[in-house]
């Protein structure tokens, strides 16, 4: 099981990106209009990566993760594009196809981990669950199997294994979350898809859980798509990074990159809005105004109103789209027009 | 195992209450109220029946505390006293009988209506907008808001009346012997039950369906529904394990409460279908002032409603465990 860490060069040479999001448009119809949340989403995440998206809230981070693991409820919709994993397009995946993959190659980390156990289960039959409903596709588990292997995943992230027979409510919200994490590693998936899968906890807790995932994942070797608001969080934790903005993914980068040499204007004020965990102190800057109504975004770039570099003209009317401007580095923005390169150049 | 046992003390001092107010109401009214019940009847009563009037209230003599004493004796022997209208048949009796058609009656209904209504009702949140959303749950919806009487007459005008399929009344046809061995008794008793549980269980299954059908769609939303589902759990396990068992902790109460008062009786029901279950029997105790009776039914349902609570706590923390730690 145990594999090295791979470097970023192995990651980026692996020929076949585990994930491929290629133009993603989700949309919501509400009363209001209907709400462009994803707009033409395209990145790679590859095997044994980290792959951060960041963005304020509302941005369409959770909204991008829902639809690559096809949970999606209505009011949401999916306009377009692929979700290819391993080359299959989940997005045309039937039930059982669907089922198959679920968990045993996909998992997810909720946002809310805090809801995401059945407050009526113990923790044992949640864990179980999971367990049981991929049986066919492992060897058949006895009921006595399924039970120790529940144990053993608590055990894996922290849990005094004891616990499988506490309820949910029985447990401090840091329990619960390394017990949502001990279900999505159940089965041993490829990727697992973390939203946001600490932000209602304080900071030590934090710390400790991120810890933990970063030790298991150089056990188990998983890719992670990786969902935070926090930049700081999410620069330390990612091999790389991509910054939303207003449903349309801005920048893309090496987290190194994005921390040292933001490119868009939109990732350099939001790098300036955030304190770094270490490093020196610098005076922060929020971002003026709020994020565009996606019933209405603005015409031309969705940042524009906002951007005290914006040309009048042009950023105004023509919308940049997504351009190589470094190796590994890709942003969306008119004003970076000189520095695109070519895309051989790039990769 | 604690909460259980605090509300179990509850209960039994809410009893008390009520035992007492049941000895206390007659000694309330001015003057003697055997000599007042039996002056109404104008000498039409049996002096028998004076004497054990007495004794069931307690009017022996010697100071209240002994007198209530002497009734709560009488109380724990299970000795209501007798019946005026059917005496010199004990009162326990005269409810046992009325009892044992209700249960099977109301009960029988009670738990259908209950059952299919949550069945319904996870089928509609389950599939919003198809057959069972659409158009079960605004038929039942339609059904439960028709006033029970009205409906009650209208069946047993068309089924019953009319087309002739099922009696007009009662529980049994009269000219079968009773015994409960028989199939042909067993065939009479439902034949004459199918009419009246028929209109019970229409009136009570939308309430139940839409009860059930408005907290599945409230647990659905649910971020552990999503997980579930995310899991690669069947529809079935999401369903039932997942989201039914979370959003029919609300109906249940409800359910144990309404159990309560089907040993009540349905009043309507047993007076439309001349059904001789205990609200029948509280008809005829009214019509009759047969005091003793009245005072036994009413005891009986105060301690059912009771039961029923406690039922309906035991049910929830069997099934809640964030209630077993309170
Ligand atoms: N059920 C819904 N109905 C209508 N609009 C929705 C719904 N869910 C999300 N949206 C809209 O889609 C957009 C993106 O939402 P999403 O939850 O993906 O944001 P997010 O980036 O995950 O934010 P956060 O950091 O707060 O979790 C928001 O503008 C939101 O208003
Ligand atoms: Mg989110």
């Amino acid at each position: 099981m145990t594999q090295p860490m791979p470097t970023f060069d192995q990651a980026r040479t692996d020929a076949e990106p585990l994930l491929s999001v290629r133009d993603l448009v989700v949309e919501y119809h509400t009363q209001r209009g209907l709400v462009r949340a994803a707009d033409h989403v395209s990145f790679d995440l590859h095997r044994n990566e980290v792959f951060g998206l960041a963005g304020e809230s509302g941005c369409g981070k959770s909204t991008v993760a829902h639809a690559i693991t096809r949970i999606l409820k209505p009011p949401a919709h999916i306009a377009g594009g692929q979700v290819l994993f391993d080359e299959v397009d989940v997005l045309k995946l039937n039930d059982d196809q669907l089922r198959d993959i679920r968990w045993r190659r996909i998992s997810i980390v909720f946002q809310s981990a805090m809801n995401a156990l059945s407050p009526v289960l113990t923790v044992g039959t949640q864990i179980a669950d999971a367990l049981q409903a991929h049986e066919n596709g492992t060897a058949q588990m006895t009921r006595r199997q399924v039970l120790d292997r529940a144990r053993e995943l608590l055990d894996l992230v922290g849990i005094d294994p004891d616990r499988v027979n506490s309820y949910p409510h029985q447990l401090s919200g840091g329990m619960r979350q390394r017990v949502v994490i001990a279900i999505a590693l159940a089965l041993n998936p490829e990727l697992i898809v973390m939203d946001e899968p600490t932000t209602a906890l304080d900071v030590v807790v934090q710390k400790q859980i991120m810890d933990q995932i970063r030790e298991l994942r150089n056990q188990f070797g998983f890719s992670i798509l990786f969902i935070s608001h926090d930049l700081s969080l999410m620069v330390e934790f990612s091999d790389r990074v991509g910054i939303m903005y207003a449903g349309e993914l801005v920048e893309v980068a090496p987290s190194q990159a994005i921390f040292n040499d933001p490119q868009h204007p939109y990732t350099v004020r939001l790098m300036n809005s955030f304190p770094t965990l270490s490093g020196p102190r610098v005076e922060l800057f929020g971002i003026p105004g709020s994020p565009p109504d996606l019933i209405t975004p603005p015409p031309g770039c969705r940042f524009h109103p906002r951007c005290d570099v914006a040309l009048a003209g042009r950023c105004q009317t023509e919308r940049p789209g997504l351009q190589p401007i470094g190796a590994r580095h890709m942003a969306a923005c008119h004003l970076l027009d000189d520095k695109i390169v070519n895309k051989e150049d790039a990769s | 195992m604690r909460f259980i046992l605090r509300r179990l003390g509850f209960y039994l001092i809410a009893l008390l209450v009520s035992v007492t107010l049941n000895f206390m109401i007659p000694r309330l009214m001015s003057g003697d109220p055997v000599q007042l019940m039996f002056a109404r009847f104008q000498g039409r009563m049996d002096p028998r029946a004076i004497e054990s009037l007495y004794e069931t209230f307690g009017f022996v003599q010697g100071p209240l505390h002994e007198q209530y004493f002497t009734y709560l004796s009488h109380l724990l022997q299970g000795d209501l006293g007798v019946s005026i209208a059917n005496f010199p048949i004990p009162v326990t009796e005269v409810i046992a009988v009325g009892l044992g058609w209700t249960l099977r009656l109301v009960g029988l209904a009670t738990v259908i209506a209950f059952s299919a209504g949550i069945f319904l009702g996870i089928r509609a949140a389950w599939r919003r907008g198809r057959f069972a959303d659409s158009v079960i749950l605004p038929i039942t919806g339609l059904l439960s808001a028709f006033p029970y009487f009205w409906l009650a007459m209208l069946v047993l005008y068309f089924f019953a009346l009319g087309l002739g399929w099922f009696p007009l009344g009662h529980a049994y046809s009269l000219d079968i012997h009773q015994d409960w061995s028989s199939p042909e008794y067993l065939s009479s008793v439902l034949h004459h039950m199918i009419l009246p549980a028929t209109t019970i269980v229409l009136t009570a299954i939308g309430g139940w369906m839409l009860g059930m059908r408005n907290n599945m769609i409230s647990v659905l939303s649910e971020d552990y529904i999503t997980m579930a589902q995310a899991k690669g759990l069947s529809d079935r396990r999401v369903m039932y394990t997942y989201a039914a068992r979370n959003a029919i902790l609300p109906s249940l109460t409800g359910f144990a409460m309404s159990l309560g008062f089907v040993l009540g009786g349905a009043l309507l029901t047993e007076i439309v279908f001349s059904y001789p279950g205990v609200g029948y029997t509280l008809l005829t105790a009214v019509n009759t002032r047969d005091y003793p009776l009245m005072q036994g039914v009413f005891l009986m349902i105060t301690v059912a409603v009771l039961v029923a609570n406690l039922l309906a706590d035991t049910m929830y923390v069997l099934l809640d465990p964030r209630v077993r730690a309170a």
